[in-house]
């Protein structure tokens, strides 16, 4: 009888007895945290996690990091370049136009990103110290993980001012708690980690070919100078780029339309690019950039302000009085710039087939102004960067896009010189500003002017061209603090003289026959900073909002 | 080492109880009705306190073995339960007194079953007869409406996809997945995968008294599926098919092109589209460039069809009884070339190995077969709902097909949906799924039962996703075509021991039962995606391994419980119920794995006290019960508190892609269980003779330590992603109301079953996520407050419209919100302000509230039924209340992201010749995916969301036996049915309230289907 009752508590204590071993598990596709920082290529992980940061390599919109193409172009749909396809309440358009609040959602996520990046590279430099690997190799990875986090700041204090300064991992209390670092403290951190992070890194020419898109000298040099450009630091700044210049591997490059394209990433003006590969690791820019005939989203929209900006092909400002001027080849007689940067009504899509057709009346095409089609705002697209024989899937290009270019160390030394006061002579523009306008492609005649007022006037107009949607041009806007006469005005696209349908401010034809596009009303006493987002606000007291907000 | 103490001297204290043997002996009885003296087939025979039975046969007979001393208990639908002695007897004949008491019903619970009237915690149980015939495709809906306290809403009819959102009691959580447990013959599984004919009883555990012994996992009630078991006697062959059309319940309803251009000009206040344009429109004469598409009328093609065929055979000798049954369901969708096939294969056997133990085998496969058609590649959706979501975004003045064959560009230069529907692109999906689950009882002595359980299920799920290259019209070519091939495999195992006292002594009886279970689960998942060369071949294989791509994952969990439970009466009058598990789960931490889940209920049937039934002689039964204890949720990833560096992060050096790690969410490692003590109630009431019974049951549900990611409570300073942490607690506290009246006069009878309950649904706390907002309340500023129920609508309050400029001057400064208001737009509140009074200032910090919550207050269902002669009606009706509900995007508003405008938005638009300010729709205007001022989350566009729903109308005939002489044909049945037929509600014109779709970019809407059907039911 006992016998009998015996097994199946036997069978019971068996299977509990081997079961619970089986209550421990671990994740079967991460590494755990207390069994990683090995070796040379965990540390390698873990730095090209840092890199690629937050950034989305599908459709996402939002601006996900300083470095995707929604970080470096949409900011310029905020200016007097450009506007964003998808109306008066998007939010970047809102930066600019008088409404901007602290829900902004471009904003949180440029603040959520940028912390979500320091928070990785913290990590990064918490644990590089104690792994196993040659001395030299720690300092070149930290180096570029401290120039990377530097980077976020110098975005954050620049476009929010005073910030919350992370440096070491924190916790939830404490991330509740952090008060604002004053502006100018977050810049002289920027300024002295860039310093300390360059002489750990090859240079341009040292860079193998396999690590290419990985910082060099001339990388952490090119943003050390854009801290020291906005925080009015000039002579320092000129110090800075001319030991880029000095260093001799950039060039400028003489095809401008085709350094923009996959063909033309490696090319030596370009200093330093985010890095795509089709299918894995690929950007979606075409799919958000291109007109609506090839499928894309139409996103940018250039508006006649920026296309006045081009001069006439013998270095002459534009007018729309001037003979030269053709509503219908707008790009005829201009700066060969002009047409390698904005696309107009009625071009050919390189080898596509296509025609890019946005005239108002033109019902059958895609690319139709103003009937509510996914297309063009202004009457315009964009050219620069969009290779139209690409024949990949629109969210697939593993074309790389330039972040900093060597014509924009030319300009920013020639900027640095001017501000600092130094004397210009003819010889430092041939070196800098002529070497830009005059690549072959280009072949605009120099500069010649050295009174600082009007030079002043002709380079920041030349910065402005030259490195159209490239993501300067909002900033520079606020460090010049032009933004409040450039951005209170009303905006106009393309000339259409006979167009049956036009969209007019309040009834009144412009002058030029141009589509009106909308106004913007940049408030000077809150526009030049950014709200510091609604929620981090609720959640911490100690984070006071920018004043209008 | 303690517990298995603990469990080896229970099982010496079982021993010395039940050393005493009783001789078996072979019991021949019979059945009748004590009214008519006519047999009673069916009816349940169960030797007490065993799970030892048999059922009657057509001529009322049964045999069995029970010791000679044994009690059998006798029941059948419809008559009162009786027990009779054996005493020894080998022939007995027994009379069933008709009753329509409920009280007499079986109960499946944990781990076995109750009699309705001993019952005292909150069980609803739903029995075949109650679900036989219903033309649905999936046991939910079903469901839907029969049980108080149980919600089910179908939020969208894609075939094949969604059991819809079960809760049992509100929605327990706003951290872990808050739905219930269900268990198929007691293992884990999907609702889904059962044929609704297979089941004969469906049982929900809603209070802890009869859920804790399901532990941490019963915390959202636990769903019960029993499927048939055989019955001695002779083969019977059944078998039930119909065939039915279908069509949805709600499609939106578009307006024509030429009102579209109109409406376009005044949207944006240009002529847009000239007169001539709008008159070209209107002509028709020119469809290519002046068309009039209907795209959703041609996306969903209309009425389609849906047919079932079930055959089941089952019979059994002494030793072996079964049924094995077969299914085939096809249900043809509304777009073409989507339809859902599910084949059920299913053994039910039980086998008498010896007189002391008996072998349960359940064996069951699925295999079910969802086509779906697909947009081509190259475009910006991939799916079906892709498809779906742009016809309702398309407009009318769209081209669908040119003259030329060829189809319309579309607004992305990308064709329309109608041309992806003709596009070669398809999806697959196989699941396959084969569930094993035997039983071995042995009753070692006539009142101690061991009990060995196994069960292993193994699913395999074959995706195959192929989208086409298409040309769409001369200019226009999408593609390269690419298939992407995804195969998931899923292993669960469990193994059980139970082992079950049951005493009775004089008045007291005593049931005690303890079980071990373990189980264990494995996923792993492999996709593979290649380009393709053109539509011809389907393989990997014959693509390109240039940009090939291949993933894989895998997970597993494992759960280790210890549970229990006491029962005891004295007289059947005062009840008593413990039950208690202690899980270990490999989701916590080693020092925080196990949980201890105990509840406690008690039961007084007054009708048993002498002075009851004397003071009140008309009352048949009256229980009052109540019950307490605690149940937890574990329902969150596989690895929630271990540190890791996730692999998602690589980035391209160098021209080649490179893995990259990164930590991204910080973890808490003293992560525990989500708990929820649970409060019930109640009293249940027979009165009548029985013809009408009563339940009320208060409950009250607290969840606290909530299993919550806080990530909108913590600063993004912080750099990371939050992983669950427990905090936070949550309550679901209401009333059920349920009855059944039933009355037959001569031939004819009829019942009515009402339920009705009432759900209060609150956050208490939210711990770290406390955050106080500047208007004052407590929350994440979003969509958790204290005090207020989840799933909340948080906004503007909605004041109508601005008549004038007047009205626009007059009212408050509105420009933080709507910078230029205009007549027309929406007139928000000013609530409040920075001093907590209205500060003629509206801002999104102090002038959004609480207004309301996707979550229904009230659930109701009434079931009723008649029969007279041969004909039987059934009608189901359904409802939910305080509710609202949200159409967003193209669904809610006209010209977003150049979609479309619905004919409703058209007739109630508030225009400057009427400017009403109370017009259903405001002033139209272009809308950019980011919205405009008007589409801020206001009370305007929050439609109550309501419906009274006829769920179900059945009308059958049964031929009376003597039309079949032969006596081969034993029943034949014929039968109408209709789903979903008609709806009373106040939501939008074009959409249904129970879908509350939203079509936010991830998330597309399928409508919901009504159903005619025709069918026959014959037994062999």
């Amino acid at each position: 009888m006992f016998k009998n009752i015996y097994s199946p508590i036997l069978l019971l204590v068996l299977i509990f007895t081997s079961c619970e071993a089986e209550l421990e598990k671990a994740p079967l596709d991460q590494f755990s945290s207390e069994t990683f920082w090995q070796d040379e290529n965990d540390a390698l992980l873990a730095l090209t996690g840092v890199y690629r940061g937050t950034m989305t390599l599908n459709t996402s919109v939002n601006m996900n990091d300083w470095w995707s193409y929604t970080g470096l172009m949409w900011l310029d749909l905020a200016t007097d370049d450009g506007f964003d396809r998808r109306g008066v309440n998007s939010p970047v358009h809102k930066l600019t136009n008088g409404t901007n609040t602290a829900s902004n959602g471009f904003v949180s996520s440029a603040w959520e990103t940028s912390y979500k990046k320091i928070a990785r590279s913290n990590d990064f430099l918490n644990n590089i110290q104690e792994v196993p690997m040659e001395e030299n190799k720690i300092a070149r990875f930290s180096s570029e993980v401290r120039a990377i986090r530097a980077w976020q700041y110098f975005n954050l204090a620049q476009y929010f001012g005073d910030v919350p300064l992370v440096k070491e991992a924190i916790t939830i209390e404490e991330a509740n708690s952090m008060p604002r670092m004053p502006k100018q403290q977050v810049m002289q951190f920027v300024i002295d980690e860039l310093k300390a992070s360059v002489d750990a890194l090859p240079t341009h020419a040292e860079l193998p070919g396999e690590e290419r898109g990985r910082l060099t000298r001339q990388a952490v040099l090119s943003f050390l100078g854009r801290a020291l450009l906005a925080e009015k630091d000039y002579p320092e700044a000129a110090v800075v780029y001319e030991d880029i210049i000095g260093f001799g591997e950039n060039f400028i490059d003489p095809d401008y339309e085709s350094l923009f394209w996959e063909e033309g990433e490696n090319s030596d003006e370009i200093i330093f690019s985010t890095q795509y590969v089709a299918d894995e690791g690929a950007n979606a820019m075409y799919q958000h950039t291109f007109p609506a005939v090839l499928g894309g989203w139409h996103f940018i929209n250039p508006l006649a302000d920026l296309v006045m900006a081009y001069e006439f092909d013998d270095g002459t400002p534009f007018s729309y009085t001037d003979p030269r001027y053709d509503p219908a080849n707008e790009a005829a007689n201009r700066d060969p710039r002009l047409g390698y940067t904005v696309l107009f009504n009625g071009e050919s899509l390189r080898d596509t087939g296509h025609r890019y057709i946005t005239h108002p009346d033109s019902s059958s095409s895609p690319d139709q102004l103003g009937a509510g089609k996914q297309a063009t705002q202004s009457g315009y697209g964009i050219q620069k960067r969009m290779d139209f024989n690409y024949s990949g899937g629109l969210r697939n290009s593993g074309a790389n896009i330039a972040v900093v270019r060597y014509a924009e160390i030319l300009l920013s030394y020639l900027e640095a010189k001017l501000e600092a006061g130094d004397a210009i002579d003819q010889a430092l523009l041939d070196a800098t500003i002529n070497k830009v306008r005059g690549r072959a492609s280009v072949d605009m005649p120099p500069v010649t002017v050295t009174d600082p007022t009007q030079l002043r006037k002709v380079l920041r107009n030349e910065r402005r061209i030259e490195l159209a949607f490239e993501g300067i041009h909002y900033w520079d806007l606020l460090r010049w603090e032009t933004a409040e006469t450039e951005l209170n005005a009303d905006f106009y696209g393309a000339p259409f003289p006979n167009a049956t349908r036009m969209q007019k401010k309040d009834g009144q034809t412009d002058p030029y026959n141009r589509w009106y596009v909308m106004s913007r009303n940049f408030r000077p006493q809150v526009d030049y900073l950014w709200p510091i987002p609604q929620t981090e606000v609720n959640i911490n007291p100690n984070l006071e909002q920018n004043p209008g907000y | 080492m303690k517990k298995i103490t603990i469990i080896y001297l229970c099982f010496l204290l079982f021993h010395f109880n039940a050393s005493a043997q009783d001789a078996i002996i072979t019991v021949n009885g019979k059945v009748m009705d004590s009214e008519t003296s006519m047999p009673v087939p069916a009816a349940n025979v169960i030797e007490r306190g065993t799970s030892n039975g048999v059922m009657t046969d057509f001529d009322g007979k049964f045999t069995i073995d029970v010791p000679a001393d044994a009690i059998l208990e006798i029941s059948y639908i419809g008559f009162a339960s009786t027990e009779i002695r054996v005493d020894g007897q080998i022939d007995i004949e027994i009379s069933l007194e008709p009753s329509a008491s409920a009280l007499d019903e079986v109960v499946v619970v944990g781990y076995g079953t109750q009699k309705r009237g001993s019952v005292i915690g909150a069980v609803s149980q739903v029995n075949s007869e109650e679900l036989e015939n219903r033309s649905v495709t999936r046991l939910s809906e079903a469901l839907t409406g029969q049980m108080p306290g149980v919600t089910i809403i179908q939020r969208s009819g894609r075939p094949g996809y969604s059991a819809g959102d079960i809760s049992v009691r509100g929605v327990g959580s706003f951290g872990a997945d808050p739905s219930a447990l269900v268990l198929i013959d007691g293992i884990p599984g999907n609702l889904n995968d059962v044929n609704p004919q297979d089941v004969e009883s469906v049982s929900v555990l809603k209070d802890a008294a009869t859920a804790a012994i399901y532990g941490s996992r019963a915390a959202n009630g636990v769903i019960l599926v029993t499927t048939k078991t055989g019955r001695e006697g002779e083969i019977r062959i059944n078998y039930n098919g119909y065939v039915g059309m279908q069509e949805a319940t709600e499609l939106p309803d578009m307006v024509d092109s030429w009102d579209y251009a109109e409406l376009y000009n005044e949207a944006t206040g240009n002529e847009v589209y000239s007169p001539e344009d709008i008159q070209n429109y209107r002509n028709g004469t020119d469809l290519d460039n002046f068309p009039n598409t209907d795209f959703i009328g041609e996306i969903f093609s209309k009425k389609p069809v849906q047919t079932s065929h079930n055959l089941q055979v089952s019979g059994g000798n002494k030793a072996t009884t079964y049924v094995v049954s077969l299914g085939y369901l096809n249900q043809q969708g509304l777009l073409k070339r989507n339809d859902y096939s599910r084949y059920n294969l299913r053994l039910n056997l039980t086998s008498k190995i010896s007189k002391k133990l008996t072998l349960t085998t359940r064996l069951s496969g699925v295999n079910e077969v969802i086509n779906e058609p697909q947009p081509p590649a190259g475009i910006e959706f991939s799916d079906m709902g892709g498809i779906i979501t742009q016809a309702v975004r398309t407009p009318s003045n769209q081209a669908g097909r040119l003259s030329n064959g060829f189809f319309g560009s579309g607004h992305a230069a990308m064709g329309t949906p109608i041309a992806w529907l003709e596009s070669e692109s398809f999806y697959t999906d196989k699941p396959y799924s084969v569930n094993a689950n035997m039983r071995l009882d042995w009753q070692a002595f006539s009142n101690l039962k061991f009990s060995l359980i196994g069960g292993y299920d193994r699913n395999t799920r074959l995706q195959k996703s192929f989208l086409a290259s298409q040309q769409i019209n001369e200019i226009l070519t999408v593609g390269p075509a690419e298939l992407t091939q995804t195969n998931d495999n899923s292993y669960y195992g469990t193994v059980q021991g139970l082992v079950e006292f049951d005493k009775s002594i004089n008045e007291h009886s005593i049931n005690v039962l303890g079980g071990y279970s373990f189980e264990k689960d494995h996923f792993q998942t492999l996709s593979g995606f290649r380009r393709l060369q053109g539509n011809r071949l389907f393989e990997l294989n014959t693509g390109s391994p240039n940009g090939q791509a291949a993933n894989g994952t895998a997970r597993e969990w494992a759960l280790q419980s210890f549970f229990g439970r006491l029962r005891y009466d004295f007289a059947n009058k005062y009840l008593i119920e413990s039950t208690m598990r202690y899980d270990g789960s490999s989701r916590f931490p080693a020092e925080r794995k196990y949980g201890f889940f105990p509840s406690v209920a008690v039961g007084w049937r007054l009708t048993e006290e002498d002075f009851f039934r004397e003071a009140f002689p008309g009352i048949r039964d009256l229980k009052l019960k109540a019950s307490y204890g605690e149940v937890g949720n574990q329902n969150i990833g596989n690895y929630p508190y271990q540190e890791v560096l996730s692999a998602d992060y690589g980035y391209s050096f160098g021209g080649s892609f490179r893995t990259g790690v990164a930590a991204t969410r910080l973890v808490d490692p003293l992560l525990h269980w989500e708990s929820t003590t649970s409060f019930n109630a109640g009293a249940d009431i027979s009165i009548m003779e029985g013809e009408l019974d009563f339940s009320v049951n208060y409950f009250n549900r607290k969840t606290s330590d909530i299993l919550y990611q806080p990530s909108s409570s913590v600063s993004m300073v912080l750099g990371k992603d939050l992983s669950e942490t427990n905090t936070g607690s949550l309550r679901n506290s209401g009333w059920e109301f349920s009855a059944i009246y039933r009355k037959s006069f001569n031939e004819f009878s009829f019942n009515i079953k009402p339920n009705f309950t009432i759900i209060e649904n609150e956050v208490l706390d939210l711990g770290v996520g406390n955050v106080i907002q500047p208007n004052g309340l407590i929350g994440n500023g979003s969509d958790l407050f204290i005090g207020h129920p989840m799933n909340i609508y948080y906004g503007y309050v909605a004041n109508g419209l601005y008549v004038d400029e007047t009205d626009v001057e007059n009212w408050a400064d509105v420009s933080r919100v709507n910078p230029n208001p205009q007549p027309g737009d929406i007139k928000y509140q000013d609530i409040s302000g920075p001093d907590g009074v209205p500060d003629g200032q509206v801002d999104a910090t102090y002038d959004r509230k609480v207004l309301g919550s996707r979550i229904p207050k009230y659930n109701f269902g009434l079931a009723m039924g008649a029969q007279f002669k041969g004909f039987d009606l059934s009608v189901l009706l359904q409802g939910v209340a305080g509710v609202e509900g949200y159409l967003d995007r193209h669904a809610g508003f006209a010209f977003f992201n150049t979609a479309s405008i619905q004919k409703w938005m058209m007739e109630e638009r508030w225009t400057p010749e009427n400017p009403n300010p109370n017009a259903g729709y405001p002033r139209l205007e272009v809308i950019g995916n980011s919205g405009t001022p008007n589409t801020e989350l206001s009370s305007f566009w929050l439609p109550d969301a309501s419906y009274v729903r006829l769920k179900n109308v059945q009308l059958g005939y049964n031929f009376p036996d003597n039309n079949f002489d032969d006596g081969r044909i034993k029943g034949l049945r014929l039968y109408v049915s209709a789903e979903n037929l008609y709806t009373w509600d106040k939501y939008r014109t074009g959409w249904d309230p129970e879908q509350n779709p939203k079509l936010t970019a991830e998330e597309s809407f399928y409508p919901i289907f009504a159903n005619y059907t025709l069918g026959f039911s014959i037994d062999f």
